[in-house]
């Protein structure tokens, strides 16, 4: 096992290199000019965009600036933002601890309502809680998810003070309360597509004749459920689980505006409105290795279920 | 001869998407202890479907029962789910026909078969495991020790159906239903297996009901045969007695169409058409159509059962009348 996530890992450096220089690349061919958006559009003089240029690197060819940007991050240098004259990391390591801490959060909570949701609408299909259960799913998919945040803080926060009404904590501990809205409102646009997905699986694996051997031994139905089929139909639960995890990083944007939490999000859209190169390469990298470490956590989760992808590798 | 178990004007429906079926329509079949009988036919002549509602495995809001299904003097189609589910395992078992998707693709070997022993027996882990590998060399698989940490991908067609004997047998049931257990696998693989369940009938001292299409493999095996056609028992006699004096018309086809090995031609008489699909009550001999003796008396009622000799019935006045003359 240990030996299969070692070589997940090492296929991972390859991947992050190449990625890294589409970022760069991607970045410089935006219509954009970072020295007038700087400057706010006032006019300047050569010799000033000159000297702008030279502070901020601009003036390099474009492999210099990609090599210097990369050797700068070993050094644990992400950058200067053009835009506030800070360190990319210092702006960084304020919100994305609070965003993935909010996603992690929102997940748990998807996770723990849709799971049990699917199960039962799979053991009654097509009866009425499998009928009513779905109905209600596709109500909370369908509902804008500020809007949820929106109704969430009315009652909960300022209604009856339950929660702060805006703003995150200042630590982990304090986020598990400062969070719980704004995590809520984002689980319950998760929980409909993942207990769809269980459902339909767990369907599938009820009908299996593995499913029908268990019964025949005389395993007791609820025991067929979570002791055999349950398991079987983990994977693609998992799949969908962490694809929606990744993409709420920047997806929770939404939420964390109505919250006021100042995430990830909204520092990258913001960089990219304003060309602010250091910001936008920086946190897109770093979005990329949590999507691969997502991704690497998902293929050990696989292997740890399924004996046949474990005994392979 | 008392019977164990004891089927009586089973008739079956299914609510499917197309309509309902009618999927049995009458079958009475009776099975003393230690027997060995065989339950032949054509697929969707009803035989699997028998074997189901034995073991109460058709989903009750889609399905219709009547008749009466009797073991040990229980009647199991209206018990309570919890006594079935005591019976099923500890003394009905089952193995099916395609064991690489019968075994939980996640579970080891011994897990799958101390499971059974566990619910039936209520006993440790290190017992159950105990059992299973018992079990493992009781079916010939050993070593044991070794054979029970692995899944059920990591063996062969074989081995797999060995693994699901062992499971269906760690509880020493009564009774053993296999259907068709031998269909998925290679024909050497297949004389192992059913050497193997002959043997086990011996040790463990149980009835097997052994479902199968193929004759051939009835008379290697079994004592007795029941045929199916259509969702009705159309012939019943000993093995003996069916090779040299089948009277139904399908029990002689089928019979004709064993395969040989070392034959003379490829060739293997078929039956010309296949078994209707039951979407009404058919009114007569199902078997009309595709039967070159047919007439009009056997499409205007449904032939009964008559005894040809002691232990040899069929339903088929043409041939049992001799109406057909010395065919
Ligand atoms: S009853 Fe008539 S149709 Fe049916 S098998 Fe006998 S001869 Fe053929």
């Amino acid at each position: 096992m240990s030996k299969y996530i070692f070589k997940r890992i090492l296929s991972l450096i390859p991947i992050v290199i190449i990625v890294s220089v589409l970022i760069f690349a991607m970045v410089r061919i935006t219509p954009s000019d970072p020295v007038a958006v700087m400057m706010k559009g006032k006019k300047i003089t050569p010799e000033t965009r000159a000297s702008i240029e030279a502070q901020f690197d601009l003036d390099k060819s474009y492999p210099e600036q990609y090599i210097c940007w990369i050797r700068n991050i070993f050094k644990g240098d992400f950058g200067t933002s053009f835009h506030y004259k800070q360190p990319v990391l210092s702006l960084v390591s304020s919100r994305l601890p609070n965003t993935l801490q909010l996603v992690m959060m929102a997940s748990l909570l998807a996770l723990l309502i849709a799971l049990p949701l699917g199960i039962v609408c799979a053991v009654n299909m097509n009866r009425m809680a499998d009928r009513v259960l779905s109905l209600l799913t596709l109500i909370f998919v369908s509902a804008p998810t500020f809007l949820v945040g929106i109704l969430l803080m009315l009652g909960f926060a300022v209604k009856l003070g339950w929660f702060p009404v805006y703003g995150a904590g200042h630590n982990f501990v304090e986020n598990l309360h400062a969070l719980f809205l704004p995590a809520v409102a984002l689980a319950l646009n998760m929980v409909a597509l993942i207990a769809r997905i269980t459902r339909s699986n767990m369907i599938e694996q009820l009908n299996a004749p593995y499913a029908q051997t268990a019964i025949a031994k005389g395993v007791p139905l609820r025991k067929v459920v979570m002791g055999h089929c349950f398991k079987n139909a983990l994977i693609p639960v998992i799949t969908v689980t962490s694809i929606q995890f990744g993409g709420m990083i920047v997806g929770a944007v939404l939420v964390e505006n109505v919250f006021a939490l100042g995430g990830v999000g909204a520092l990258l859209i913001d960089a990219i409105k304003q060309a602010d190169y250091p910001v936008t390469q920086s946190i897109t990298l770093m979005m990329v290795v949590v999507f691969l470490t997502i991704n690497l956590i998902v293929d050990v989760l696989y292997a740890a279920i399924d004996p046949r992808i474990r005994l392979d590798a | 001869m008392s019977a164990m178990l004891e089927i009586r004007d089973l008739k079956v429906d299914l609510m499917t998407q197309r309509g309902i079926v009618y999927a049995l329509q009458g079958v009475n079949l009776a099975l003393a202890k230690g027997e060995l009988p065989g339950l032949a036919g054509g697929s969707g002549c009803g035989q699997a479907l028998t074997a189901k509602a034995i073991m109460r495995l058709l989903p009750r809001d889609r399905s219709r029962f009547s008749g009466s299904i009797r073991f040990e003097g229980t009647e199991l189609l209206d018990a309570k789910e919890k006594y079935i589910n005591k019976l099923r395992g500890d003394r009905i078992s089952m193995i099916f026909q395609d064991p690489m998707v019968s075994l939980n693709p996640l579970m080891t070997i011994g897990d799958q078969i101390g499971e059974i022993y566990r619910i039936h027996n209520h006993v440790s882990k290190a017992e159950a495991r105990k059992r299973a590998a018992e079990m493992l060399e009781l079916v010939g698989i050993p070593p044991a020790d070794k054979r029970m940490k692995q899944y059920p991908f990591e063996l062969s067609g074989g081995l797999q159906q060995r693994v699901m004997i062992a499971i269906a047998c760690a509880c020493k049931p009564e009774l053993l239903i296999a259907d068709e257990p031998t269909t998925a696998l290679d024909v050497t693989i297949q004389a192992q297996i059913l050497d193997l369940l002959k043997t086990l009938r011996k040790e463990l001292n149980m009835s097997i009901l052994l479902i199968t299409h193929n004759f051939g493999i009835v008379a290697e095996v079994c004592d007795r045969v029941s045929v199916m056609y259509a969702g009705r028992v159309i012939e019943t006699a000993d093995t003996r007695d069916i090779f040299r004096n089948a009277k139904h018309p399908y029990s002689r086809a089928l019979i004709a169409s064993i395969p040989r090995a070392g034959g003379e031609s490829e060739y293997l008489p078929t039956i010309p058409g296949a078994p209707p699909r039951l979407f009404e009550r058919i009114n007569g001999c199902a078997y009309a159509p595709r039967c070159p003796y047919a007439c009009d008396v056997c499409r205007s009622s449904v032939p009964e059962t008559n005894a040809v000799s002691e232990n040899h019935t069929a339903a088929c006045p043409v041939m049992m009348n001799d109406m057909a003359g010395n065919i």
